[in-house]
């Protein structure tokens, strides 16, 4: 019930999204849908806290909700503060990746019964492990939206300008991912197997996506020409985190239970 | 002369360093896809004779000990140490207070340093104890296992499990306990709750880890520093991005 709600807000703010590119309202009524999307995932995920009697981020139906909520924050957040005219693009890709996400959690990829979390996620390292994670990637998945809308438009005085908003949206996201998924996963997994690394294969895969966001970040530096290449690489570091979050619990079983 | 610059230029550059990157990231995903430490047949078995030769020859069979990789990481730790020796000689010399990434790369060396003392170092040991038993750790120290404890949900599923236990040190006894997230720790040893089960009389045993790692305190002061790199880089940025 609360979940069709959100999905309704969402669907609702991308119509309201395609019809401002037609008709340009002064006031961007997806603006507030977001925030009402935001605020009915956030209630789904209180609700399944308050039975569970723990954070509501032990499994991957909780973590695609959660994911799909602060996807919607980071491109919010970026529609409210972009002045540009084509930012709305942006938004746009941005609010259909957190809709695939949320639409994700319906799939047998993510059972929505309603567990307690085994001994070994009972830790205060969970919150903010898994929390800074997604709130990383979630600023990365815009960065990826820029990319989208970088490598399809013709534009280059606009493409200049799109290039921009990938590194800034990366530059945030990159060390949000860095501390919440490398730094904070290894302390906990200290504390919890006595052990800061494993190569557990989502350990390593985590590993290789901050290694290509590194690359990107580095090549970007010393581009002059070749920032094509760079956004491209970008696009291939948000592939790994899909892939890091969903494709290793389906390819290659280890320690982590999503 | 002129040539030794260069390629001592080139040493501490970040395009040497952007080509390490990216053989890392080739080097992890072989490390994935090609079985680890498995017998010499297993690859024969698995892949075209010329392929299995290969992964024997290189060592990829055991990646992460292979030449190629510690070589690689030799190079890593020579570009990542001088570049940034270099930088914050720099950054002195015209007076720019901004350390940032250096403190994350130094960080990341730190890091390294605690895995290869770690590897050296480590000691491990795995005791599965019932109540009553009782681990000699040293000399002066011995932990006598007390009630072990399995806490389940409504449904019957695993809430946490706990070893009691009494630490007798020098003759002093006092009572601690083991739960899975929060180790106990005795004089440079730390003790995990790492398993539990029902012997074959029906009495409750408690699998126990034993670590001690030298590493652990490099590792630790490498990821603070790269927290610290990560915040002192962005409070850079932002300030910059305010003019």
């Amino acid at each position: 019930m609360i979940l069709t709600s959100a999905y309704c807000l969402i669907i609702a703010s991308l119509a309201s999204q395609i019809v401002d590119i037609f008709i340009k309202f002064k006031i961007k009524l997806s603006v507030f849908l977001n925030i009402a999307a935001i605020v009915t995932l956030l209630l789904e995920l209180i609700r399944r806290s308050i039975l569970i009697k723990y954070i509501a981020i032990t499994n991957t139906y909780e973590a695609l909700i959660f994911y799909s909520l602060s996807i919607i924050l980071a491109t919010t957040i970026y529609q409210a503060t972009s002045k540009k005219d084509f930012s709305r693009y942006i938004t746009f890709i941005g609010t259909i990746i957190a809709f695939i996400t949320l639409s994700l959690s319906s799939t047998p990829l993510a059972d929505n019964s309603i567990t307690p979390p085994i001994p070994a996620l009972r830790s205060n390292w969970l919150l903010a492990h898994v929390a800074l994670s997604f709130i990383g990637e979630s600023f990365l998945a815009v960065g990826f939206a820029a990319a989208i809308f970088y490598l399809a438009t013709k534009d280059e005085e606009k493409k200049v300008y799109i290039e921009k908003i990938i590194k800034n949206s990366i530059s945030v996201g990159y060390p949000i991912f860095t501390i919440g998924a490398l730094l904070f996963g290894a302390i906990w997994a200290k504390n919890a197997w006595g052990r800061y690394w494993g190569w557990d294969p989502k350990e390593t895969f985590a590993l290789i996506t901050f290694l290509v966001y590194t690359l990107y970040l580095h090549l970007r530096i010393i581009a002059k020409t070749k920032i094509k290449t760079t956004v491209i690489i970008s696009v291939f570091g948000f592939l790994l985190t899909i892939f890091t979050f969903l494709g290793v619990n389906l390819l290659l079983p280890g320690l982590h239970s999503y | 002369m002129n040539n030794i610059n260069k390629i001592l230029k080139y040493f501490r550059s970040i395009h040497f360093g952007a080509a390490l990157i990216s053989l890392f990231i080739v080097f992890f995903i072989l490390g994935i896809v090609i079985p680890q430490n498995q017998a010499t047949d297993f690859y024969a078995d698995l892949y075209p004779k010329r392929i299995s030769d290969i992964i024997i020859f290189l060592g990829l069979n055991d990646i992460y000990r292979s030449f190629i990789f510690v070589f690689l990481s030799f190079l890593f730790v020579f570009n990542l140490s001088y570049c940034s020796v270099y930088r914050i000689f720099k950054n002195i010399k015209i007076k720019r207070l901004y350390f940032g990434p250096d403190i994350i790369h130094i960080g990341l060396l730190v890091i390294i340093v605690g895995g290869v003392v770690s590897s050296i170092t480590r000691l491990e040991d795995y005791i599965v104890a019932i109540e009553g038993d009782s681990i000699k750790i040293s000399e002066d120290i011995t932990i006598i296992v007390g009630d072990i404890e399995k806490e389940t949900y409504p449904d019957g599923s695993p809430k946490s499990y706990q070893t009691n236990v009494s630490v007798s040190a020098n003759g002093e006894i006092t009572k601690k306990s083991i739960k899975v997230n929060s180790p106990l720790k005795i004089s440079g040893i730390t003790v995990y709750q790492n398993n539990y089960g029902l012997t074959e009389f029906n009495e409750e045993y408690t699998g126990l880890k034993f670590i001690k790692d030298n590493g652990d305190v490099f590792i630790l002061i490498g990821i603070i520093l790269i927290g610290i790199g990560f915040l002192l880089t962005y409070y850079k940025k932002i300030k910059e991005g305010e003019r």
